[in-house]
């Protein structure tokens, strides 16, 4: 009996660890929530100038390190600016959340820069913000079913793809007439929204130069358009899958003597993948080792980069978005106009005039520059 | 006559998953123009599936007890990140890594092992709290992913066998097979020697049963059924490894060998044909699946049994994950996932009762390699991966649901 009550406790705690482990899968770096139709929004605010005054922000957790630099970052500039900030972490639980932006706007915040957790559990506390009269940023995620939701600053994912396939563009010389070549694409997982985006900035770029015949896909895996992107995508962006594909493609494509030159790769987890069937087909760094893209800055990736394994990665510096919020926030508060340059993101009540912000482009060569000179990474973590 | 036919529908039904694997390989075979069976596609199959098939070593036991266990994945994936964590942060030699990846497997299956069997909670219960602890933890050590693993550590999954024979020239290069294609490439020695000595073996052994059953009074099918069944599967086996000794990086003409995880796989396999069908350790796992109570009354410590079965579960389990995190050459938080499900379905498409107490390891083994041909194939003939899920899927049922009507049909007769 005594020991049957112990094995409950054990496995209900057991329990309890390891949902909290899920649910920080949530904050992966490629999974922000995106929306799309165009339509059209203005964006000035009628909110009373008052320097000085009180800003809520609400982040998801602590224990990714991206929400404690960035809340770190929000709150350093804002007090800079002369305000005051109340910065609360709702240990990626919804409802914890929601209590705590109540207790912010008890405390008469006037903007709440808001990280949801679930982008759609918000409404109901977001119109007592409204009612309050306080102005609400959605942050890196956008804040889905209100129309209490003022503006949404995050970076582009579309761009992401577009600087990819610009890159594979430079780097083949294809605008000059420099071709054919062998091309490999890739897309993320099918039942990420965002993968769309990315795939779709890419294949912008690269498509009229496949039907020109510059740009040759020897495994057929090609899609005709944009909307086709699901049929080269990588479920659940799976490093084994796409390591697995690659391998496929090579030995059943390439055994006639051809070789890959370029690899159309959306994000670093998938590249390491086919980084990793190329080396075990035999291909080699400064001899016939293709371009290669990616996206996130993952350590590992990096550190390939460095080795001439990934020609490049799409870097999104989380502090930027930090320094945009900012200055948002700065602009409601003094009730001048706030910058926005884009109106499509559509969160099912209205569109939400946002601020999306370029990710930029690392190679080996800005590694040291961008990554370790921004504090992204330290130098002894890349044996620099 | 009717003894006969008793036999040959016997046989059916043993062989019945085995034809399924046959057509499904001709198939797409077909359908990629050959493509699917080049020799280069053949290494890659044994390196793409080994967990799978290391893993429903374990579940088999698993399962024919009557248990189920949901947590190889994230145990796969947890021993993965202290294996990598050992040798990218604490640059430990990557021996000693694999020694103590092995060390903690045990420990989770013991741990499992205890709650199960002396706690008699049950396995599902165990297993699915199990595979949340493990994937948090992994998710803790693993926080970010740990790649430039050392090459020794790299090669278990990588390598090949060094080739000793040389190559041999391809006795049908020039006529039978065109000296252009992939098929005309000279033959590793190594290889096919491996191929030939496990065609001898079989028939060794094949023969040695047949005496001591008959020594016993136990009915043998008749000799020339037996060669038969011999030469089949001898004829299987020597195409395989013809077509495999011929693997090479890439599109050039180099020959690589034999994997060295095939030597890891085959060795792995005869351990556990031998256990599950000569030990008392086997034979107390069928006889607790197939009706505990009576394994019990027949003096069968049938807790020792279930922990044993969990702590065999949990060294498996750690073998995947040093064959998983060695072929991704990192250990990242989101490996294995999914695995326990791909073990589980391996066992029951090889027909591994749900009820337990019935279940061969030859049957997992190709139920593992139906699922790896069919995800091979299914990448090679460009099908969108949406529609491979939903294929997979169809097959699958339709693989299982004729081999049990068969079953079912020839018990009737």
């Amino acid at each position: 009996m005594k020991l049957k009550k112990l094995a409950a406790g054990a496995i209900g705690a057991v329990l309890a660890l390891g949902l909290t482990a899920c649910a920080n899968e949530n904050a992966n770096s490629t999974a922000t929530t995106t929306g799309s139709n165009p339509t059209s929004g203005a964006a000035t605010t009628g909110a009373p100038a008052a320097a000085g005054g009180l800003v809520g922000i609400s982040m998801p957790t602590t224990t990714l390190e991206r929400w404690n630099n960035d809340g770190k970052n929000l709150v350093d500039k804002l007090k800079g600016m002369g305000y005051t900030t109340d910065l609360e972490y709702a240990d990626n639980k919804p409802e914890l959340q929601v209590s705590q932006l109540e207790n912010m706007i008890n405390a008469d915040a006037k903007v709440l820069v808001i990280a949801a957790i679930d982008g759609t559990v918000l409404g109901p506390v977001l119109q007592t913000a409204a009612d309050a009269g306080i102005k609400v940023i959605a942050y890196d995620r956008l804040i889905n079913g209100t129309k209490n939701v003022d503006y949404y600053a995050t970076f582009d994912n579309e761009k992401v793809g577009t600087l990819q396939g610009q890159f594979i563009e430079t780097q083949l010389g294809l605008k000059d007439g420099k071709g054919p070549f062998n091309l490999e694409p890739f897309a993320g997982s099918p039942d990420d929204n965002n993968a769309k985006f990315f795939f779709k900035g890419a294949w912008d770029v690269l498509l009229p130069y496949v039907q020109s015949g510059k740009l040759v896909v020897p495994s057929g895996k090609s899609p005709a358009s944009v909307d086709e992107w699901q049929n080269i995508g990588i479920q659940a962006w799976k490093t084994e899958t796409a390591q697995a594909e690659m391998q496929n493609r090579l030995n059943s494509y390439y055994s006639g003597g051809a070789k890959v030159d370029v690899v159309l790769s959306p994000n670093d987890s998938l590249a390491l993948g086919i980084e990793q069937a190329l080396q075990g087909a035999g291909y080699q760094v400064g001899t016939d080792w293709p371009v290669i893209t990616g996206q996130d800055g993952d350590l590992a990736n990096v550190k390939n980069m460095l080795a001439g394994l990934q020609s490049m990665t799409v870097w999104k510096d989380t502090r930027e978005l930090g320094d945009q919020a900012a200055k948002m926030v700065d602009q409601i508060m003094k009730g001048t106009t706030v910058d926005v340059n884009n109106n499509t993101y559509d969160n099912g009540v209205k569109v939400v005039p946002a601020y999306l912000l370029t990710p930029k482009v690392v190679t080996k060569d800005t590694v040291e520059s961008l990554l370790v000179g921004s504090g992204f990474y330290k130098k002894d973590q890349l044996g620099l | 006559m009717n003894q006969l036919k008793d036999l040959v529908g016997k046989n059916l039904r043993q062989y019945g998953i085995m034809l399924a694997l046959v057509v499904i390989v001709i198939t797409f075979a077909a359908i990629t123009g050959g493509k699917l069976v080049q020799p280069n596609n053949v290494a890659a199959l044994i390196g793409q599936n080994a967990y799978v098939l290391i893993l429903a070593l374990g579940m088999l036991l698993v399962i024919i007890a009557g248990h189920i266990d949901l947590s190889v994945g994230s145990g796969v994936a947890l021993i993965g990140a202290i294996i990598g964590y050992q040798m990218s942060v604490w640059q430990v030699p990557w021996g000693w890594a694999v020694l103590t990846g092995l060390g903690v497997g045990l420990l989770i299956g013991a741990w499992q092992g205890f709650w199960v069997a002396f706690v008699k909670i049950p396995a599902f219960v165990v297993t699915l709290a199990g595979m949340l602890l493990f994937r948090g933890l992994d998710q803790v050590i693993a926080a970010r992913t740990m790649a430039s693993l050392p090459q020794g550590f790299v090669n278990i999954s990588n390598g090949f066998l060094p080739r000793f024979f040389g190559a041999l020239k391809n006795p049908f290069a020039g006529w039978l097979i065109p000296s252009g294609s992939v098929f005309a490439r000279n033959l590793d020695g190594v290889t096919m020697a491996i191929g030939l000595f496990a065609v001898l073996g079989l028939g060794f052994q094949a023969w040695r049963n047949r005496s001591s059953q008959k020594e016993h009074g136990i009915p043998v099918p008749p000799l020339s059924l037996a060669i038969v069944r011999w030469v089949l599967l001898s004829i299987a086996i020597l195409a395989v490894t013809f077509v495999l000794s011929m693997n090479t990086p890439g599109a050039t003409p180099i020959l690589r060998g034999t994997p060295i995880l095939l030597i890891l796989l085959g060795i792995l396999i005869l351990v556990y044909s031998f256990v599950t069908s000569r030990t008392v350790f086997g034979r107390h796992v069928y006889a607790v699946g197939g009706n505990r109570n009576a394994a019990l009354l027949s003096g069968v410590n049938t807790r020792l049994t279930d922990f044993m079965i969990f702590v065999n579960m949990g060294f498996l389990t750690a073998v995947a994950a040093i064959v998983t995190t060695s072929r991704a050459g990192n250990a990242s938080a989101q490996a294995g996932t999914g695995y326990e499900l791909d073990a589980i379905a391996s066992c029951f498409i090889g027909g591994t009762a749900v009820t337990g107490g019935i279940g061969r390891v030859s049957g997992a083994m190709i139920g593992a390699l139906i699922m790896g041909v069919l995800n091979m194939g299914l990448s090679i003939a460009r099908v969108n991966a949406n529609w491979q899920m939903a294929i997979k899927g169809l097959v699958l049922l339709i693989a299982v649901t004729l081999d049990l009507v068969s079953k079912r049909r020839s018990k009737v007769a």
